[in-house]
C-alpha cells in the first residue's frame, strides 16, 4: 500500500511551490522596496494583497469550514486597526501591536459571537449584518477613543514599507498554516460535522457552539492582525474604511470566488479580488458593486465551488486528454 | 438486571397540547424495548426528550443513576446515549470513515483506530465503504451508517427511530439481525417502530403510547392482543 | 395629547408602513425558506420608481402603484425563473449570496441612473396636516390607510382565494403540497413575484415619508428582518404586531432619546429577538 496518494503528492508539491514563491518574494523585496516610483505601487499591491490573503483565508474558517456566512468580519479588521493605531500613537512599535490587536479582535468575537453563533445559517448572516452596522456606529460615536468620523492618524516614521511588508507576509503564511492545521485537526472534523448537520453533530457529542466560537476567535485574531498592519501601512484609520460593509463583502467575495471551504481557494480569490479592484478603480470606477454582484450571482448559479474547482476540472481534463482519444 | 434508563413523570406541553403526558417507566440493561403507537402519540417527542433536543416541561430522566433531565444533546451523548433519526441525517459531504471518527472523538473521547473502524463497518454491513460519502449509499446503507455512527460514540443506550421504515423485506431482516448484534455487544436498545414484524420478532418488551400516555406495557404478544391497544390504533 | 399618546399614535402610523415593508420578506421566507437579501433593493427600486414618475409627470406616488406593482410582480417572477429556482433546493448559502449579488447590482444601477444624491418626491399636499387630537401630516395618514388596505387585501388573499390557499399549503409542507397535485414550482414563482410586488409597494409608501438614495435599502432591510423575527416569520398578524412594536420603539427612541439611538433600536431589537426568542412574539404568546 502506497502512503502517498496523488492527492497527498499534489498537496506537498503545492506546498513546495508556495514556499518557493514566498522565498522569491522575500528575496525580491529588498530590491523592490529600495527603488522608487512604479515599484512603490507594486509594493503597495503586494502588501494589500498579502493582507487580503490573510483575511480571506481566515474568513473561510468561519464561512467555509464552519459553514456560517459572516457579513461582519470587517468588525475584526477595524478593531485590530484601531488598537494598533492607538498603541502606535503611544510610541509602541507596530510589531508589538500585532498581538494586542489580534487579542482584542478575538475578544470582540466572543462578545458578539457567543449570542449570534447559535443562530442557524441565514439568521446568523443577518445578525452579522446588524453587528457590522452597530460596530461602525459605535466607532463613530466613541469619539474620545476613536476620533469619531475623522478617525486617527498614526505618526509617520520608523522606516518605509519594509516592516509592513514582512509583517503582511508573515501573517499570510500564518493564516494559511493555521487553516491547513485546523482542517486536518479534530476541530476541523467537528466543524465539518456541524456545517453538514448541526443536530446530528450534537447527537454525537459535538459542542457545536464552542467549536464555532473557536473558529470565530481564530478567524478574528488573524483578521485583526491584518487590520493592525493595514493601519500602520496607511498611517490612518477611519470607520468608513476599516469598518465598512464593503470591506466585509470583499472578504466574502474573495473566499467565494476563489473556492469556499478550501485551503488555497480564498488565497486565489484574494489575488483575483486585488487585481479586480485595481482594474475597476482605473477603468470602471462606477461599476464596483455591479461587478461584485454579477460575480456572486455567476459563482452561486454556475460554480458554487469557485475558481479552484474550475481550475481543477481544466487540469484534470487536460491530463486525461492524450489517453482519452479512442483508437 | 440493572436499570439503565428511568423516566419519572416525564411531561412535555406545547401550548395546550400534551405531547408527552406523565410517562413513568424503567428500562433494563441489554433489553430491547419497542415503543409503538398511532401517529402523533408522542413517540418521537419522547426520544427528543431523552436525547436532549427538547426539554421536558416536568418530570425526571435518569440514566445509569445520573439525572440527565434537560441536559444538552451533546452532553447526553457523552453520558452514553445515542440516537438515530426518523429521516436520516448523515453528514452528506463527509466520508463514512469521518462519520465514525467524529463520533468516536467527540462522543467517546478517543480516536478510532483502524481495527475498531473495521469492526464497526463489519457489524453494520458497511465493510469496504469507509471512503464513500452518504450520497453513494442506498437508504438502507444510510440508516446503517447512522447506526454505526451512534455506536461509534461508545453509547450504551441506543435509540432507533423508525429504522425499518422504507426498507425492503430483505433489508428489514438484516436490520433485525443488526439490532440483535447490538444487544449482544452489551448495549440496550429502545426502538420506535411501526413495522410490527420487527416488534414481535425482535423485542423483549413493548410500550404502547397514545396521546402521550403509556396505555400498555408488556411482551409484544400480550400488548398487541390487548383490546385497549387495538382501540387506540383502529379507533372506535 | 400627552407625549406618550403621541408616541403611540405616530408609532402605530409608522408601524403600518413598516408592516407592508416586511410582508414581502416574510412571504418569500415562509413559502420557500429563502432569506431574500435583495429585499432592500426591492424597497429601494420601488421608492425610486415612485420618485421617477413623480419627477417626470408629477404623479403622486400613490397613483403610481397601478404601474409599479405589476412591473414588480413580473420582475419577481423573472428573477425567480432565471436565477432563484436554480439555487433553491441547495445549501442556504447559495440563495443568500445569489440574492445578495442581485441586490448589489441593483444598487449599482441606482447609482448610475440617479447618482448618490438624496431624492425626494414632491407632493402638493406635502405640508398639510390633519388634526386628530394632535396635528398629523396628511401623508402619514394616507400611507397608513393604504398600508391597512394592503394588509386586509393580503389577508383576504390568503384566506379566500385558491392561490392564497395554495401558497399556505406550500408554506406548511411543500412535499405534501406537491403530492396533492399542486404545481409547487409555479406557486413558488408567483409567491416570489407577489413578495417582490408587496416589497415595491412598501418602497413606494416609504418614498412618501423619507428621502431616497441608493443606500435606502440596507437600513430598511435590517428593519424588515427585525420585524420578521419579532413577528414569528409565518404569521401575518405577527408581522403586523412586530412592525407596530418597532414603529413605537423607534418613535419613542426619537422622542425620549437621540436620533442615533433611533438607528440602533432596530438592531438591538433584532439581535435580542434572535437570541432570546427566535420564535418571535407568537412563541411568547403560545407558551
Amino acid at each position: 500500500m502506497t502512503n502517498t496518494t496523488p492527492g497527498v503528492r499534489r498537496a506537498s508539491r503545492a506546498r513546495a511551490a508556495a514556499l518557493a514563491v514566498a522565498l522569491l518574494l522575500l528575496a525580491a523585496a529588498p530590491l523592490l522596496l529600495d527603488t522608487g516610483g512604479g515599484a512603490r505601487y507594486l509594493v503597495r499591491l503586494l502588501i494589500i494583497g498579502l493582507l487580503y490573503v490573510t483575511a480571506a483565508v481566515a474568513w473561510d474558517l468561519v464561512g467555509g469550514l464552519a459553514g456560517q456566512v459572516s457579513f461582519g468580519h470587517a468588525t475584526f479588521f477595524g478593531v485590530g486597526a484601531y488598537v494598533a493605531a492607538i498603541l502606535v500613537r503611544q510610541d509602541v512599535p507596530i510589531a508589538v501591536t500585532i498581538l494586542p490587536a489580534a487579542a482584542a479582535a478575538a475578544a470582540y468575537a466572543v462578545v458578539w459571537g457567543w449570542p449570534c453563533l447559535r443562530l442557524r445559517g441565514p439568521f446568523f448572516a443577518i445578525a452579522t449584518i446588524g453587528v457590522g452596522e452597530a460596530t461602525r456606529l459605535f466607532a463613530l460615536v466613541l469619539e474620545p477613543v476613536t476620533g469619531g468620523a475623522t478617525g486617527l492618524t498614526l505618526p509617520i516614521g520608523g522606516g518605509g514599507p519594509a516592516t509592513p511588508f514582512y509583517l503582511a507576509l508573515g501573517l499570510a503564511a500564518g493564516s494559511l498554516t493555521i487553516s491547513f492545521r485546523v482542517r486536518r485537526s479534530r476541530l476541523g472534523l467537528g466543524l465539518s460535522c456541524v456545517r453538514e448537520d448541526i443536530d446530528a453533530a450534537e447527537s454525537i457529542g459535538i459542542r457545536s457552539g464552542w467549536l464555532q466560537l473557536q473558529a470565530l476567535m481564530a478567524s478574528a485574531a488573524l483578521v485583526g492582525a491584518a487590520g493592525a498592519v493595514y493601519a500602520r501601512y496607511l498611517y490612518y484609520v477611519e470607520p468608513g474604511d476599516v469598518f465598512s460593509f464593503n470591506r466585509s463583502i470583499g472578504f466574502i467575495l474573495m473566499a467565494i470566488i476563489g473556492g469556499v471551504n478550501t485551503l488555497w481557494g480564498p488565497a486565489l480569490g484574494a489575488a483575483l479580488f486585488l487585481a479586480l479592484e485595481q482594474v475597476l478603480a482605473v477603468s470602471f470606477p462606477d461599476f464596483h458593486l455591479g461587478i461584485y454582484g454579477l460575480l456572486l450571482i455567476a459563482v452561486m448559479r454556475y460554480e458554487p465551488a469557485g475558481l479552484l474547482a474550475i481550475l481543477r476540472r481544466v487540469r484534470a481534463r487536460r491530463r486525461r486528454g492524450p489517453e482519452a482519444t479512442p483508437a | 438486571m440493572s436499570v439503565v434508563l428511568s423516566l419519572d413523570g416525564v411531561t412535555k406541553h406545547y401550548g395546550g397540547v400534551r405531547a408527552v403526558d406523565e410517562i413513568t417507566a424503567t428500562f433494563d440493561d441489554t433489553e430491547i424495548t419497542a415503543i409503538i403507537g398511532p401517529n402523533g402519540a408522542g413517540k418521537t417527542t419522547l426520544f427528543s426528550l431523552i436525547g436532549g433536543s427538547t426539554k421536558p416541561t416536568a418530570g425526571r430522566i435518569t440514566f445509569r443513576g445520573r439525572d440527565i433531565t434537560g441536559r444538552a444533546p451533546d452532553a447526553i451523548c457523552r453520558h452514553g446515549i445515542a440516537r438515530t433519526f426518523q429521516i436520516v441525517h448523515p453528514f452528506w459531504n463527509l466520508t463514512v470513515r469521518d462519520h465514525l471518527r467524529a463520533a468516536a472523538i467527540f462522543g467517546g473521547h478517543h480516536d478510532l483506530d483502524d481495527r475498531a473502524l473495521d469492526d464497526l463497518l463489519a457489524l453494520t454491513d458497511l465493510a469496504g465503504r469507509a471512503g464513500a460519502t452518504p450520497r453513494r449509499l442506498t437508504l438502507a446503507g444510510c440508516k446503517r451508517l447512522e447506526i454505526a455512527r451512534a455506536l461509534a460514540t461508545g453509547a450504551m443506550l441506543i435509540l432507533l427511530d423508525e429504522t425499518m421504515a422504507g426498507l425492503t423485506p430483505e433489508e428489514t431482516r438484516e436490520a433485525i439481525a443488526l439490532v440483535r448484534r447490538i444487544r449482544e455487544s452489551g448495549r440496550s436498545v429502545i426502538l420506535i417502530e411501526h413495522v410490527l414484524a420487527a416488534v414481535t420478532g425482535l423485542c423483549d418488551r413493548a410500550l404502547v403510547l397514545d396521546y402521550g400516555r403509556v396505555i400498555a406495557d408488556g411482551t409484544p404478544a400480550a400488548v398487541l392482543a390487548s383490546a385497549e391497544v387495538k382501540k387506540a390504533y383502529l379507533g372506535e | 395629547m400627552s407625549t406618550l399618546a403621541n408616541v403611540l399614535l405616530f408609532g402605530v402610523l409608522l408601524g403600518g408602513v413598516y408592516a407592508v415593508m416586511a410582508y414581502g420578506l416574510g412571504l418569500i421566507y415562509g413559502v420557500m425558506r429563502i432569506v431574500n437579501l435583495a429585499h432592500g433593493a426591492v424597497l429601494m427600486l420601488g421608492a425610486y420608481a415612485a420618485y421617477a414618475l413623480n419627477a417626470a409627470w408629477a404623479l403622486d406616488p400613490l397613483f403610481s402603484l397601478p404601474l409599479v406593482l405589476p412591473l414588480a410582480y413580473a420582475a419577481g417572477i423573472a428573477l425567480y425563473a432565471a436565477l432563484v429556482r436554480h439555487v433553491q433546493g441547495g445549501p442556504p448559502m447559495a440563495s443568500l449570496l445569489l440574492l445578495f449579488g442581485v441586490g448589489l447590482c441593483a444598487r449599482n444601477a441606482a447609482y448610475l441612473v440617479w447618482t448618490g444624491d438624496d431624492r425626494a418626491v414632491t407632493l402638493s399636499y406635502g405640508l398639510a396636516t390633519v388634526d386628530i387630537g394632535a396635528p398629523v401630516p396628511l401623508t402619514k395618514l394616507l400611507v397608513f390607510t393604504i398600508a391597512l388596505g394592503a394588509t386586509a387585501a393580503m389577508w383576504a388573499l390568503f384566506k379566500f382565494t385558491h392561490f392564497g390557499r395554495a401558497i399556505r399549503a406550500v408554506s406548511q409542507d411543500a412535499f405534501a403540497a406537491e403530492l396533492s397535485g399542486l404545481d409547487v414550482a409555479r406557486i413558488n414563482a408567483h409567491a416570489f413575484g407577489l413578495g417582490t410586488a408587496v416589497g415595491a409597494l412598501g418602497g413606494v409608501l416609504l418614498s412618501d415619508l423619507y428621502v431616497v438614495n441608493p443606500e435606502f435599502g440596507s437600513g430598511f432591510l435590517l428593519k424588515s428582518f427585525c420585524i420578521i423575527v419579532l413577528g414569528g416569520m409565518d404569521s401575518m398578524l405577527g408581522i403586523f404586531a412586530g412592525a407596530v412594536l418597532l414603529g413605537v420603539a423607534e418613535t419613542a427612541a426619537g422622542v425620549y432619546g437621540t436620533s442615533a439611538l433611533q438607528d440602533a433600536v432596530s438592531f438591538v431589537l433584532l439581535v435580542t429577538a434572535l437570541v432570546v426568542r427566535p420564535g418571535g412574539l407568537p412563541s411568547l404568546i403560545r407558551s
